[in-house]
């Protein structure tokens, strides 16, 4: 059993990664995204020009390589090269990838001063100056002789700018004789400084490839990054945090009524099989199965909510998670005088939702139920328990229930990622602020951050209740077992 | 005294050949059985019909006839149905988009099981390596949920054009292809079990012994001794794909507009709905009522094929 869990634990790992890397990759090869449709602006000084739209590649890390951006995403980017360690070593004992934290800090978009000397020009034509001081996001009165620039980009310890009084853009070298003046930079100690990433660090191998110098901690230290459109800027940890609630209620609610229902109706049908509520049952189960969820949908808002106003009973409202204002006239809400906001209001906006999801669910579970039922019904132990004599409702209950709820255990665990995940298309319809709405106003705009988030937990959780079914299996069925 | 060696024959022969009746006609009279299946192969076949003489049938062309006088306009004899926002017939836009909705749920249909029933008759037949990394794959496609998977693909896939084909209906072969791509895991189990039991059987090992190659083998004997249930799976999972598409479209990824599919129409419904709420009505009832016939239709064939078939 531990070598299985061991071995299913890798490979639920190894799944989790994979999916996440195709999708990764899918959704940043994809067109459109944030680059797309910049220009679409009517006024022309409105438009970006190119050195924007690098600086705004640079500040998404839309510049640096694919395979290096999924890395940033998984494990953060706070260790490439933003931190450096204090070492006992001297300066001279064979550290190429000696650095000063300086660079770490000249991001894209960012206003710069810098003092030094022009040593050339390169192929291109532009200056290049070899900076003996830098000042990073400088405030206050500039020094004398200070060139004031905003950075373009930074690569390796070189620094593109536009020059602001100069047409032309320069290139500015550092080296770790350069003296930086970054507002975030904490004091230095005292000894020697090397670069901690040796391959993705400022100075590093990679570095002119990878120059990350972010805070991000990377998803799988709970770091979800922010979100690009849906909620531009805003910490999606914190977007997740206003909707799991909404979400949570609805399932659960769903969930529990469901099988509230499905079971006792699957044990009722298989018991009295071909009897007319059996044939009441299937009905229902068949048509459950086949009836789309957003068409019912649609028809619980037609009817509960549009029909009920016109014909003057009090109606149910069609969306929403809770009233922004007083409810209107003629509304169930009025009709019971509910205040926008409390438990009332909440519970009369989840009726639809409630109702749509559960009848689905019944149908399948019920369908479920039954058939596990009739298989265990034929077992022997069940004719054995009739033959010593036990009454029927003692063998149904006693020793073919226990059995058939077996496969349960199945559904049940398999609701915990819905939990989380939402229900897209039943949230959609009745603009229930979920998960599952996130999820779809997230594709729609585009906002692979919160898409990726979204598909991550969702994976996660599937992956993680398969391997909890298989061992619940387990805990429940002694006959099964796993080497 | 004279015998009649030729009477006795000929009855001896009647008595040693039983009445002859082909598969077809015995699976016919068992699924004739069951009345909803065979209720459910008759829509079918009206949906069918109509959708392949829809050019027939339809009074207007479902995308460039527009009546900007009669937008959202009531029932009337001139439109059965009424018209859509902007002026489009609604009942010839349901003719036209069961062709769209039924071509691609029978395209995905038949080539995702195709797909995998080869792929799961490769895989269970070599067994070893080759199995287990087509397993594992399976495995990895399964794990992953499905829908939002789906709803990912589909809308970045959105703006594509496919070179070739005329735009508008790049979304259609951009859909089909997505729902081939996470459609085939199923039967591939199923038929890599089948082949699995099938292999150990004495007819594969006389195959193998006379010297049959192994592609002809899973092609002449595995796969047709597992097609009973590939058909009902097929037949349970026709319904499934009409939904998915439907799904789709309606959340706006799928298949795009102006070509007219139960779920986009419902979608473009769903946005008119205060004014004109009967409008949902019948994209919808068409996406259920062919999924419903679909899963009878299979349910009566599972009953007939095979009635100890589980699926």
């Amino acid at each position: 059993m531990g070598g299985y869990l061991l071995r299913r634990f890798l490979q639920m790992i190894l799944v989790v990664l994979l999916a996440t890397m195709a999708i990764y990759t899918i959704l940043n090869l994809a067109p459109g995204g944030p680059m797309a449709g910049l220009n679409q602006i009517g006024d022309r000084k409105a438009r970006f020009s190119e050195a924007d739209k690098e600086r705004l590649k640079a500040y998404l890390g839309l510049d640096k390589p694919l395979a290096l951006r999924y890395l940033v995403w998984l494990l953060g980017d706070d260790w490439l090269g933003a931190n450096y360690m204090h070492v006992g070593l001297e300066r001279a004992a064979g550290l190429r990838f000696y650095a000063t934290p300086g660079i770490a800090y000249a991001r894209g978009g960012y206003p710069i001063w810098v003092i030094g000397e022009k040593t050339g020009t390169n192929a291109d034509g532009l200056a290049v100056i070899e900076a003996a001081k830098v000042w990073i996001r400088p405030k206050g009165e500039a020094p004398e002789g200070v060139i004031k620039a905003a950075i373009i980009e930074t690569t390796g310890h070189m620094m593109r700018v536009d020059v602001t009084s100069d047409p032309l853009d320069a290139l500015i070298m550092t080296s770790p004789d350069t003296v930086w003046e970054a507002p975030t930079v904490d004091e230095r100690p005292e000894g020697h400084w090397v670069s901690v990433s040796w391959l993705f660090g400022p100075y590093g191998l990679l570095g002119k490839y990878a120059h990350f110098h972010g805070t991000g901690r990377g998803v799988l230290r709970l770091d979800f990054g922010t979100s690009w459109s849906v909620a531009k800027g805003q910490a999606i940890s914190g977007i997740i945090e206003s909707r799991l609630a909404n979400t949570i209620t609805l399932i659960a609610t769903s969930t529990i009524l469901s099988l509230l229902v499905a079971i006792p109706v699957g044990i009722f049908s298989a018991v009295k099989q071909y009897s007319k509520l059996d044939y009441v049952v299937t009905t229902f189960t068949f048509f459950g199965t086949a009836m789309p969820v957003f068409w019912l949908g649609l028809m619980l808002i037609l009817i509960f909510s549009i029909k009920f106003q016109e014909w003057g009973i009090p109606y149910l409202p069609a969306g929403g998670v809770t009233s922004v204002r007083t409810p209107p006239p003629d509304s169930l809400l009025r009709a019971l005088n509910v205040q926008p906001g409390d438990a009332a209001d909440r519970i009369i906006h989840m009726i639809l939702p409630t109702i749509t999801l559960s009848l689905l669910n019944m149908a399948g579970w019920s369908r479920y139920m039954r058939s596990s039922m009739l298989e265990v019904l034929r077992q022997d132990y069940v004719r054995t328990a009739r033959a010593k004599g036990l009454a029927e409702r003692l063998v149904i209950v006693k020793h073919a229930m226990r059995n058939a709820l077996i496969p349960i255990v199945t559904i049940v665990v398999f609701t915990i990622p819905s939990l989380f995940g939402g229900a897209t298309i039943t949230e959609t319809i009745f603009s229930w602020q979920g998960m599952g709405r996130l999820y779809y106003d997230a594709l729609g705009k585009d906002d692979w951050p919160l898409v990726m988030v979204v598909l991550f937990i969702n994976s996660v959780l599937t992956v993680v209740a398969t391997l909890v079914a298989d061992i619940l299996y387990t805990v429940v069925d002694p006959r099964i077992r796993y080497s | 005294m004279t015998v009649e060696p030729r009477v006795a024959q000929l009855d001896a022969e009647a008595l040693l050949t039983p009445e002859k009746e082909s598969q077809f006609s015995v699976v016919w009279r068992r699924f004739r059985r069951h009345k909803l299946a065979v209720a459910g192969l008759a829509m079918i076949t009206l949906f069918l019909l109509m959708a392949i003489f829809a050019n027939v049938v339809a009074p207007y062309d479902p995308i460039t006839y527009q009546d900007p006088y009669a937008k959202n306009a009531p029932p009337s004899p001139e439109h059965i149905l009424g018209t859509d926002e902007i002026g489009r017939d609604v009942f010839s836009r349901l003719l036209y988009a069961a062709r769209v909705s039924l071509t691609v749920s029978f395209v995905v249909t038949i080539v995702s099981e195709l797909m995998g029933a080869v792929i799961g008759g490769i895989s269970g037949y070599f067994g070893g390596w080759v199995d287990n990394v087509i397993q594992r794959v399976v495995d990895f496609l399964l794990t992953i949920p499905l829908l939002p998977l789906l709803l990912a693909f589909s809308s970045l896939l959105r703006g594509i054009t496919i070179p070739g084909i005329p735009e508008q209906w790049s979304s259609v072969v951009i859909i089909s292809v997505i729902l081939i791509v996470f459609g085939w895991m199923g039967t591939c189990r199923l038929v890599r079990g089948m082949v699995l039991s099938l292999r150990a059987l004495d007819f594969s090992e006389a195959a193998r012994a006379l010297g049959m190659s192994d592609g002809r083998i899973i092609l002449r004997h595995m796969i047709p001794n597992a097609m009973a249930p590939i058909i009902v799976s097929a037949t349970l999972g026709l319904g499934g794909v009409i939904v998915l598409e439907s799904a789709l479209s309606f959340l706006g990824f799928g298949i795009q507009p102006p070509i007219p599919t139960w779920g986009n129409m419902l979608q473009a419904a769903q946005q008119g709905m205060l004014g004109q709420p009967a409008k949902v009505f019948y994209p919808g009832l068409a996406i259920f009522l062919t999924s419903l016939a679909f899963n009878y239709v299979g349910d009566g064939l599972r009953d007939a094929l095979d009635p100890r078939l589980k699926l």
